[in-house]
């Protein structure tokens, strides 16, 4: 009420005062008082607007201003082999960064950075001096080494993974390398980035008005997440046994005339050829994947799956394929080998040892051209062609190897005549060594050509499988029959022909040997530079593995440069380390008590077969076979007479069965039986030449 | 000369919202300037002006504002002496000659300016009441707002020179000039006004250019409002709370512990925040004219008119640059910004008002 009075009473006071006279006095104080609150609405207005209706907008605008994102890069994945070996891991290292802005004394920093870093002063200077908020020093760098640095204004470390490789070199054209910053480069690392590479997280933090990161404001908006792990199908003890033996391939120096030389390359591959997986792939020479920077492009070059030779005598196998798959030879055809001189239209084919009659068989195993020339002559250039595409040539064989070639193979249309014959002898087309071990695999396996497989699954960090990789058929290319006549012929190889040098003791080896002149400078074919090659399978008759070498210009004489010599040692080195790594018990391989009572065709070479031997000879079965299971292999001794030895049928015609079981068994025969009672009739007939593992039949019968 | 109704009718509640204002302000710059190390810096600097400014304040309500009054044009002819002597020899800061350094100090005649120019005039129109009809009175009054105003605007000081403007107007409105002169000199004033744009410094037309089309340089005239604009929408309703505010901190707000300092309020605490920062001033403003109203003479209602229209003028500039409805014409926000100048003159300003109101009833 008193307050009420009071104002009135003012404005009177103030109506009084105003010396218009009239009573506008009170009328202007609300008009300036209205006008000065119509300037708070004003703004009142617009602070609702902005605050209030575009405060969303402006609040992400505000949040987003100076707000920078870093990828968080994700661990990547390991790569294990077939047995859970590591191959490729990550480890944590630090990376050195510096914030310039914050350096305070440049030259005492750079000083101590060099001091512990090495590298050049005047570099890390002018990192420390640059006008760029953040600036690498050097990526990951060791630990310890990191921590030495100390405290220094404006330097600091982030942690992140590096890759390393366990094993070195081992298998590091297989696996590639990653680069700085955990992107696959090459090999599997680049095929599998995708699972190996794992998700990068993102971690944001805001940056004032001047470029300086405020750490109370960073937060992880995503964690990474690791990478996919993948399990190859290569096993590291058989990667390790191949780049052993191949660093002496590649080592080994020859005194020949133009003074010590080396071999200019070498490339193997092991394979399982009943599904396809590479147990083992290295050439030379090799880069050490965690210095590529160090490696030359030569050195880093998957020469398996890039580089494209001339396979020489090996391809042979490919024409005899498709000569007896399309029923125009049967293995003991007999062929004409014009005594190492055969004119064809424009050109004459040279054997290396002239032969006159040679069966299809030798053909493939003394390696005669003019043979080949022949079994190429029945054959379409389109069959050919097609047999050889068949097999996988002329296209990529699938295993998606970064950097994989298709090899040349011209379409038949463009081939010359005289092209025909030489691509028969494996001259004139062009191969790379993983596709020459798919085709020897398909020969091994029975006839089906199976895609090169490298990885087994992708596991994920706790080991469980999120993929894994089945073995797969790409095509049927020849019928079993055929697969196992051609193997017969290649066992002969090894055994008597071109290939003896790969001879494992203990087991049966199948392969052919390759030797291509290189096309020199003129266009014309070297004399004296050589792609050397074996390629081979064994077990022979069940085999585990399918083994490529090949070795590029053996620097050594002509004479000694058939694959058989260069190649086939290296080989067999590396194929007996490995049928005992894995287990594989051998056989016995001597052929001559095989050849008793069976000559001229080998088959399976098994413990019973020679124990029927002995058998034969007066020991006992029993402890024959007793001494196989002591020993790796047994070395059964024999003499002339022993390989004259005739084995005739027993006569078991009256015999109970239990009796006649007991009557053939140290023949190793594989019995059948029909009916029931006593034996009857027998096939083989009684005093017939019989040789082990032979059928035989016997019919009983009730009378 | 303090008698008793005197302190009974001293305004308790003007007093007690200035010194909240006062006291929320250096918080507000402790917040807009704080560094790790040095974070106490500017507010104890901004105290000890409080400290000068409410020493002021008493001087501006103990001496009866009549007797003070009959003082205004030495106080006038100092001010427009210490004006001339700041172009000839003041300090200059930030590409403004606006300061006198006094020894450990620096003071900045164009804020006494405002005071000194309300003082005046509520004593040339006092005197002159009821013949104010005549135009070489009006004249008269005009000459001694146009003085010191060319002075500050040589500085260049825009902001304070243009508020001499709409004080002049709401002082004649209120001593009773009709209003058809009144008109006249606002229609005079818009014609003139776009000539003297070209009057205008380089930044300072750079400024009303991106004023009216905010979006043309958001990284160079146009920075300084665009980031007070997202500092204060980003605030929303409540605001990121005191001291998180992160334009702030980031020091993505230029100027905000003077002509921005809004920003920061804003982005703190939000619309409710500024909305009682506004409601504060408006309760001093509404004090204000309460108190012309009530006041004994013309005098007097002149006086806390005019201190009034200036308070007014200075918030709604300094908001209005912040929220983008003025051009950045640099105000400071009377009692919150940074500077001792301003706190003084502002509070040396309310001190009268208070005079005026106390002796509202003694003759």
């Amino acid at each position: 009420m008193k307050r009420q009075a009071q104002k009135h009473k003012g404005t009177v006071e103030l109506r009084a005062s105003v010396s218009t006279g009239d009573m506008r006095g009170k009328y202007r104080g609300i008009i300036l008082f209205s006008t000065l609150m119509g300037f708070f609405l004003i703004l009142l207005i617009r602070l609702a607007a902005v605050q209030l209706v575009q405060g969303e907008d402006l609040r992400e605008k505000s949040d987003r201003q100076g707000r920078f994102n870093v990828e968080l890069l994700p661990w990547r994945g390991t790569i294990y082999d077939r047995n859970g070996q590591e191959l490729a891991i990550s480890v944590s290292a630090d990376s050195v960064c510096v914030r310039p802005r914050s350096v305070e004394k440049p030259d005492e920093a750079a000083s101590r950075l060099v001091e512990v870093l090495g590298g050049d002063r005047a570099v890390i200077r002018k990192k420390l001096t640059s006008n760029r908020p953040f600036v690498w020093v050097k990526r990951k760098v060791e630990k310890q080494r990191a921590a030495m640095i100390g405290d220094i204004p404006g330097v600091g470390t982030i942690e992140e993974s590096k890759r390393s490789y366990p094993g070195g070199y081992l298998a590091s054209h297989l696996i590639g390398f990653a680069g700085m910053d955990n992107y696959g480069l090459e090999g599997i690392e680049l095929l599998y980035d995708r699972y190996l590479r794992g998700v990068p997280g993102c971690l944001s933090s805001k940056k004032d008005a001047r470029g300086r990161e405020t750490a109370a404001l960073r937060r992880t908006d995503a964690a990474a997440r690791e990478g996919r792990a993948l399990v190859l199908t290569a096993d590291e003890v058989i990667q390790h046994i191949v780049e052993r033996e191949l660093d002496k391939a590649y080592s080994t120096e020859s005194s020949g005339g133009n003074g010590k030389l080396r071999v200019k390359a070498v490339t193997a591959i092991v394979m399982r050829p009943q599904t396809g997986e590479i147990l083992a792939l290295a050439n030379r020479p090799t880069f050490d994947p965690a210095n590529v920077s160090f490696s030359t492009f030569d050195e880093r070059r998957n020469r398996a799956v890039t580089d494209v030779f001339e396979p020489g005598s090996s391809f042979k196998i490919i024409p005899a394929a498709a000569a007896l798959e399309e029923k125009l030879f049967q293995p003991d055809d007999m062929i004409f080998c014009e005594n190492g001189s055969f004119r064809v239209p424009g050109h004459t084919i040279h054997d290396v040892h002239p032969y006159n009659w040679l069966t299809f068989s030798q053909v493939v195993e003394k390696s005669s051209n003019i043979g080949l020339a022949k079994i190429g002559d029945g054959l379409s250039k389109m069959t050919l062609y097609r047999y050889i595409r068949q097999f996988g040539f002329g296209e990529k064989t699938g295993c998606d190897l970064p950097g994989e070639t298709s090899g040349l193979l011209r379409h038949p249309k463009r081939w010359s005549k005289l092209c025909k014959y030489t691509v028969c002898f494996g001259q004139g087309i062009g191969v790379n060594s993983m596709q020459l071990v798919s085709a020897f695999s398909t020969i091994a396996n029975g006839g089906v050509l199976m895609r090169p497989m490298v990885v087994r699954s992708v596991i994920d960090s706790d080991g469980n499988a999120l993929r894994r990789f089945e073995p797969e058929e790409r095509r049927r290319v020849v019928s079993p029959g055929t697969a196992r006549a051609l193997t017969e012929m290649l066992v002969k190889v090894v055994e008597s022909g071109t290939g003896k040098a790969a001879q494992v003791p203990g087991y049966r080896v199948a392969g052919k040997t390759g030797t291509a002149q290189k096309v020199g400078e003129n266009g014309s074919y070297s004399h004296t530079r050589f792609v050397s090659s074996f390629v081979g399978y064994v077990p022979a008759y069940k085999p585990e593995i399918a083994i490529l070498v090949v070795v590029d210009e053996p620097f050594a004489k002509p004479s000694r440069c058939y694959g058989g010599r260069v190649a086939g040692p290296v080989f067999r080195r590396i194929a007996a380390q490995t049928l005992k790594y894995l287990g594989i018990s051998p056989e016995d391989t001597q052929r001559r008590f095989v050849e008793v009572g069976a000559p001229a065709r080998s088959t399976d070479c098994v413990v019973s077969e020679a124990a029927s031997i002995i058998a034969v000879n007066g020991s006992s079965y029993y402890k024959a076979e007793a001494e196989f299971q002591n020993r790796e292999y047994v070395v059964i001794k024999h003499d002339e007479d022993v390989e004259r030895v005739q084995v005739h049928m027993p006569d078991v015609c009256g015999l109970t069965m239990r009796e006649v079981v007991r009557r053939l068994s140290p023949y190793g025969l594989k019995v059948k039986f029909r009916g029931s009672g006593i034996a009857a009739s027998q096939s083989p007939q009684a005093g017939r030449a019989i040789r082990p593992g032979a059928g035989c039949v016997v019919t009983f019968s009730r009378q | 000369m303090i008698e008793r109704n005197l302190i009974r009718n001293f305004d308790i509640w003007l007093f007690i919202v200035t010194l909240f204002l006062v006291g929320v302000g250096v918080a507000v710059i402790y917040s807009a300037t704080y560094q790790a190390g040095e974070e106490y810096d500017y507010p104890l600097r901004q105290l000890s002006w409080a400290g000068v400014g409410f020493a002021a304040l008493f001087v501006g309500l103990i001496v009866d504002y009549k007797k003070l009054d009959r003082l205004a044009y030495l106080f006038y002819i100092v001010n427009v002496g210490l004006l001339l002597l700041v172009l000839v020899s003041g300090k200059v800061v930030l590409g403004a000659q606006r300061w006198l350094s006094l020894g450990t100090f620096s003071f900045q005649p164009s804020e006494l300016s405002k005071i000194t120019v309300i003082m005046v005039l509520a004593r040339f129109l006092g005197e002159r009441k009821g013949r104010l009809d005549n135009r070489w009175c009006l004249s008269g009054a005009f000459l001694l707002v146009f003085v010191p105003m060319i002075l500050v605007t040589q500085q260049p000081d825009l902001g304070t020179g243009l508020v001499l403007l709409p004080v002049f107007l709401a002082l004649l409105y209120i001593a009773g000039v009709p209003r058809r002169y009144l008109w006249k000199l606002v229609a005079v004033g818009l014609v003139i006004s776009p000539f003297l744009f070209f009057l205008l410094k380089d930044y300072q037309k750079s400024r009303l250019l991106v004023f009216l089309n905010p979006d043309a340089d958001p990284l160079g005239a146009g920075y300084a409002t665009n980031q007070a604009k997202i500092a204060i929408g980003s605030g929303g309703l409540f605001g990121k709370g005191w001291l998180s505010g992160t334009q702030t901190q980031l020091r993505f707000l230029p100027e905000n512990r003077t002509d921005f300092i809004f920003a920061t309020v804003g982005e703190e605490f939000g619309f409710v925040g500024s909305l009682l920062f506004l409601g504060l001033y408006a309760f001093i403003i509404m004090r204000g004219i309460q108190i012309a109203q009530q006041a004994k003479d013309v005098t007097g209602a002149l006086l806390a008119s005019g201190i009034s229209a200036m308070l007014v003028l200075h918030v709604f500039v300094n908001v209005g640059m912040a929220v983008g409805t003025m051009p950045v014409v640099g105000l400071p926000l009377p009692l919150i910004s940074y500077g001792g100048s301003c706190m003084v003159t502002t509070l040396f300003s309310i001190g009268l008002l208070m005079n005026v109101r106390m002796r509202r009833f003694t003759f």
